[in-house]
């Protein structure tokens, strides 16, 4: 797979991010915005799923349930608490950190299935438990007028969180986990779980502590789940817990399948495509999610690498193309570093 | 709670430990021959129990003709979904699950467009029919799952240790290519297999659905429940899988009766995750240990 080098990368990426801010600055319609917010929020919780379940392949079924974690833990600080929302943020975060610590601890030697289906299990159990517990979390009827965070100062001014702020935070907050996620995928680290993935017997048996890595890994995906539970709390200003069902979480499989296994460039175009292609369809209504499932089947039969795996081929084309035309030295990228999107 | 409402409890746990039990045999057959988690396996249940229902108030059919059909309707709908969404991924461990959750997530959208979201129920004559003994009184409905259920497991135990195709389908689910090296052909081994599991998935949605409300989305909480029943019974092994259906079956019907019926599905659940870390190998199995 023919892939920029590091430095490269990162300026194409930060000419996006600043591209994106500029973009969002200049957008008016509130609905678009309220979209792209979105958009941001699913990026990261997509990136943080991909980092497990794609990278080092472990393959779970709870990550709404981390959402909802840092969700109501940081709303739940903030309303019946009235800690400052910066520090309930962090504790929303720590809470799902924590809950992916204790799971993985737990469950981290069982077997690809039997991880699966604890996770399963952990994530009922956090939904039902948000539903259920109607005296601390409201139950159904959800959770409404979650503070927003206080006024930033900003060279002498204070600047409060309009949905433009939100919208640029968000975009930082992608930026952040993605460079986290890439960094990761670029270490030695990075190394160890793409061994992990492909054989895990065998990366034991060359000395890798397969489960210090794995328990890490999954702790991370949770904390940067809970940072986004944290943003989506605060910028909704309510919570629902159907929003963090098993349903959540199947959504957030197939974003990530869809994005490509293994691949975070590929998460974000996914989170961006599916959610706002729902929206353009509405024409289509009920349909969608029926496409949904139905794509989700159609792309692990026959495009497994999902997206990513497509913007590969195009970016191969590009690169043998330019070869073509004499600007060999240019196409000579290749920073050959193995499939990192196998099912 | 007193004696004649525990045993009310008791059979009530029977009556829902025998559905689950159904409804895990079929995932543990399929599991035990391909290795595959498969998450539409409630989605088919509840399609079923559809169709159950279209018969019978729709075509105004009669309830055991409805029963032999939703078993064939079921058998062939198991048997389409192994050739649309795993027969291309044989070998894989993830990729059929992943596939097994989009089929889940269209047939729920199907169903919710096709019959709307209202609860309905399956009429049968048995539903009013109400047997009496003392203060313990109960519908011939619910009685009847629990014999069917019997002569069901008993059956399919028979099929698998004494015919010649239960001894095909141990063959090719301990080594596919050794059983075909002896001559049996393991894709109809396979569609012969998950036919069977379709009519296990049948039998109880057309016996428990008078009972029960159907809705689009009742697949999901069966799936998650026949994977605990299944988990706790240790894979592959039938006569765990039934002791766990029943355990979990009178579980859950006592925290309901004690009142607290909001939480039954979160007691099993950690039911699951608690029997996960302290025996992963199930109730009755025994440990195994890695190959390298």
């Amino acid at each position: 797979m023919t892939r920029l080098p590091t430095c490269w990368r990162l300026a194409a990426v930060i000419a996006l991010f600043i591209a994106a801010e500029t973009v969002g600055a200049t957008i008016d319609n509130p609905y678009f915005l309220h979209l792209l917010m979105l958009t941001c929020i699913y990026a990261v919780l997509v990136m943080s799923h991909n980092l497990v379940t794609g990278y080092v392949g472990m393959f779970h079924l709870c990550h709404a349930a981390f959402f909802g974690i840092g969700a109501y833990v940081s709303a739940l600080a903030s309303v019946r608490l009235n800690l400052p929302v910066p520090l309930t943020f962090l504790l929303g975060a720590l809470g799902a950190a924590i809950l992916g610590l204790a799971v993985g601890l737990l469950s981290v030697r069982l077997g690809g299935h039997y991880f699966a289906i604890v996770s399963l299990g952990v994530g009922v159990i956090v939904y039902q438990v948000l539903n259920n517990w109607v005296a601390l979390t409201s139950g159904p009827i959800g959770l409404s007028s979650i503070p927003v965070p206080p006024e930033i100062p900003w060279f002498g001014k204070s600047v409060s969180w309009t949905p433009h702020v939100f919208l640029a935070a968000g975009l930082t907050f992608v930026l952040l986990t993605y460079l986290v996620c890439t960094r990761i995928q670029d270490s030695k680290v990075g190394l160890i779980m793409s061994a992990i993935r492909e054989n895990e017997l065998a990366a034991a048996c060359v000395g890798i502590r397969t489960h210090r890595v794995k328990v890490a890994a999954f702790t991370i995906a949770a904390f940067l789940a809970g940072s986004a539970g944290g943003m989506y709390a605060h910028y909704t200003q309510m919570l629902v817990p159907d929003q963090f069902s098993f349903i959540a979480s199947a959504e957030l499989v197939a974003m990530t399948v869809l994005g490509g296994l293994g691949s975070f460039g590929g998460s974000i175009v996914s989170a961006t495509f599916f959610t706002i292609a729902p929206e353009m369809l509405r024409v289509a209504g009920q349909w969608r999610l029926e496409a949904f499932g139905a794509l989700l089947v159609i792309v692990v039969l026959f495009f497994p690498r999902g997206m990513a795996g497509l913007g590969a081929l195009i970016f191969a084309g590009v690169v043998r193309l330019m070869g073509r035309l004499g600007l060999g030295n240019i196409a000579n990228w290749r920073a050959g570093r193995g499939d990192a999107s196998s099912i | 709670m007193s004696v004649e409402e525990l045993v009310v409890q008791i059979f009530n746990g029977l009556v829902i430990g025998s559905t689950y039990v159904l409804l895990a045999l079929g995932v543990t057959l399929i599991y035990g021959l391909l290795n595959i988690i498969n998450f539409a396996h409630g989605e088919i249940f509840m399609l079923g129990a559809y169709f159950a229902f279209v018969c019978v108030s729709t075509w105004g059919l009669n309830y055991w003709l409805t029963a032999i059909l939703v078993m064939v309707f079921c058998s062939i709908l198991y048997v389409v979904l192994d050739i649309v969404a795993f027969r291309k991924l044989r070998g894989f461990e993830l990729g059929p699950l992943i596939t097994s959750i989009g089929v889940s997530i269209f047939l729920q959208n199907f169903a919710l467009i096709l019959f709307g979201g209202d609860p309905r129920r399956l009429p049968t004559p048995y539903v009013d029919e109400i047997i009496s003994y003392g203060l313990f009184s109960v519908s011939v409905q619910r009685l009847l799952i629990i014999p069917v259920a019997f002569v069901t497991i008993v059956g399919l135990y028979l099929m698998i240790e004494k015919t010649t195709i239960g001894r095909a389908i141990r063959a090719v689910s301990q080594d596919r290519q050794v059983a075909s090296l002896m001559g049996i052909n393991p894709t109809n081994v396979i569609i012969f297999t998950f036919a069977i599991a379709g009519m296990l998935v049948a039998i109880p949605s057309f016996l428990v659905s008078p009972v029960f409300y159907i809705f689009p989305l009742m697949g999901v909480t069966l799936t998650l429940k026949a994977y605990i029943i299944v988990v706790m019974g240790g894979f592959g092994n039938i006569l765990g899988t039934i002791l766990a259906g029943m355990i979990l079956g009178i579980t859950e019907s006592m925290v309901a009766g004690f009142g607290y019926s909001r939480w039954t599905d979160t007691v099993s659940f950690v039911v699951l995750v608690a029997f996960l870390l302290v025996r992963p190998y199930g109730l009755i199995g025994e440990r195994r240990e890695e190959n390298v």
